[in-house]
């Protein structure tokens, strides 16, 4: 079974159609600004700043739907919905890892995208 | 070439930089890219066109800043873009202000780039409406009412008191004399110049509907009422509003109008909303108001609300040399327009010219003179070429039965305003002495 692809360039295409140099230079950007804040995520938890991590969720959920995103979009929000309401019950630090993996994998496979442009 | 300045606010580099390029792909958007709210208040001396405001920044909220900003720059369109889909915020936001509001998807893009080129149609029809409206100032400024005599300087006089104040101004004059003109020279260089001069025919509109025409209606506020109208008053609003042939309205009207002009508001037929009113009343008519309030035709506390500042209109014939000046300025007029040589006044012509009495005034002359431009075959224009469509000025003049001693006095009355008021000249011309003009000024036959 055919793994699969956890972003898609569509939309980033109707921005700037066929202008490579655009598309490869705002796919380093999105790799150099977004992986980042998500990997603040576990600490922010870890020191309780609630309040920072929803600032970061709220900013990042815009671009990763650029990208079509929708597993680690799927996580941000199951995320976010548990500081806002502060459930107890649901494991966060259970979904930060799982986000995490996410991130990483997407990662390998965006830097890979990155080099056909 | 006129760049369109665009602030984005947004706190997501990625996101920021993306709408920043995609709208920078068209060369007349000048985009700026700010992070937090405190560099867009920085920059605000940059008078950008429209700003991108994301709802959600990490320093000071965006309706912090648009509060900020509008302090400054009230009519500066800012529209929120926000990754809330909080229909409550985006109503309080547009409540405080906001142009628009935007919310964060695939869209957004295409919305902000519609919304500039709005904005830019906007701009530029805004320019051509203010041009426009300066041509039509130099149209009717004061320089193009025509004429060197005193009766025309004296008009000159009223009307720069009338443009300095806003006092209502009544004029009057015979048909043709340029009430309209005097009118909106008065608007178009008054305070108001930027509002508009609504004017209205009151001969022109029908009794039974010169009150919705004044005064607008609601919706279903009569068989046929399909959608609400403004009425003339308020379209005026901060402007000017010049009633034409206001001797024509009735009596029932006049008693509307007396109302909304003392209470200076209105409620449109069949509505309950008040609406003040503020605006400038021009009145004109060709009748005698004074008069009409003795017969009985014109309210009397109407008459003297509107009254004003009289500005009372010399008839052509009592222009002496105005005449001849305005024919030459009609001739020069016409020949620009239609490309073609200028053309001179015989003699003849010139005689023919003077002796006419113009029942129509500087309209007619207007029309005598174009058409003897087109009949006449060389650079000269004849008296064959003039021609009056009335009859003649003696014909004219014994139009009405009068005795002997009235049509002296007439004869008279016309050769004074003819020479402003010059007795010596007036006898001269008359070839009697001026010892008869001035016992009959003193015996007040004149």
């Amino acid at each position: 079974m055919p793994t699969k692809q956890p972003f898609k360039l569509n939309k980033l295409s109707q921005y700037f159609g066929n202008d490579t140099t655009q598309i490869r230079e705002m796919l380093t950007l999105f790799i150099d600004t977004v992986p980042p804040d998500i990997m603040q995520l576990q600490e922010l938890a870890y020191k309780e700043q609630w309040e920072e991590i929803l600032k970061i969720t709220h900013r990042i959920k815009p671009s990763l739907d650029v990208f079509e995103m929708n597993d680690i979009l799927e996580d941000v929000r199951k995320i976010e919905d548990i500081v806002r309401l502060n459930n107890k019950e649901e494991n966060l630090n259970n979904y930060l890892i799982k986000l995490v993996d996410n991130v990483n994998k997407m990662k390998l496979l965006f830097l890979s995208e990155i080099k056909k442009y | 070439m006129n760049y369109f300045k665009l602030f984005i606010v947004e706190d997501d580099p990625f996101y920021g930089e993306l709408l920043k390029r995609h709208l920078q792909l068209n060369p007349d958007n000048e985009v700026f890219l700010y992070k937090n709210g405190r560099e867009c208040l920085d920059n605000i001396h940059l008078q950008p066109d429209l700003i991108s405001l994301d709802y959600g920044l990490p320093d000071i909220s965006g309706s912090e800043v648009m509060k900020k900003v509008h302090i400054e720059y009230p009519d500066l369109p800012i529209v929120i873009v926000s990754g809330q889909e909080d229909v409550k915020t985006a109503i309080e936001l547009l409540k405080k202000g906001a142009y628009d509001y935007f919310v964060k998807d695939n869209d957004t893009k295409d919305r902000l780039w519609n919304l500039i080129n709005k904005l830019r149609e906007r701009e530029q029809l805004k320019t051509e409406i203010d041009v426009l409206k300066e041509e039509v100032g130099i149209k009717y400024s004061f320089n193009n009412i025509k004429g060197n005599s005193q009766a025309i300087k004296n008009v000159f006089k009223l009307i720069d008191k009338a443009q300095k104040t806003g006092i209502t101004v009544s004029i009057t004059g015979e048909t043709g004399t340029g009430k309209e003109l005097v009118a909106k020279a008065i608007h178009y260089n008054s305070t108001r110049r930027n509002f508009p001069i609504v004017a209205v025919n009151v001969a022109a509109v029908p009794s039974e509907l010169i009150e919705s025409e004044m005064f607008g209606y609601e919706k279903g506020a009569f068989t046929g009422a399909n959608t609400r109208k403004i009425g003339k008053f308020e379209q005026a609003n901060k402007g000017t509003l010049f009633l034409d042939e206001i001797g024509e309205m009735d009596l029932n009207m006049q008693a509307k109008l007396l109302r909304v002009l003392q209470e200076k508001e209105l409620t449109r037929v069949g509505g309950n909303e008040v609406i003040k009113l503020d605006s400038r009343i021009i009145v004109s008519t060709n009748r005698n108001l004074g008069e009409e309030v003795k017969k009985g035709t014109f309210r009397e506390d109407l008459y003297y609300r509107l009254l004003g500042l009289p500005i009372e209109l010399p008839p052509l014939r009592s222009r002496g040399n105005d005449i001849i000046f305005l024919a030459k300025y009609f001739i020069d007029e016409f020949c620009k327009e239609n490309k073609i040589a200028l053309k001179k006044i015989s003699p003849d012509a010139n005689d023919k010219l003077i002796k006419y009495s113009y029942p129509g005034n500087v309209r007619e002359l207007k029309a005598v003179i174009e058409l003897a431009v087109v009949l006449s075959d060389d650079e000269e224009i004849s008296s064959d070429n003039i021609n009056f469509n009335s009859t003649d000025s003696v014909s004219n003049f014994l139009v009405d039965e009068c005795t002997l001693t009235e049509f002296n006095s007439r004869i008279i009355r016309y050769f004074l305003d003819k020479y402003d008021g010059n007795v010596m000249l007036a006898a001269k011309k008359l070839d009697v002495g001026k010892s008869t003009i001035y016992r009959m000024l003193k015996n007040k036959e004149l």
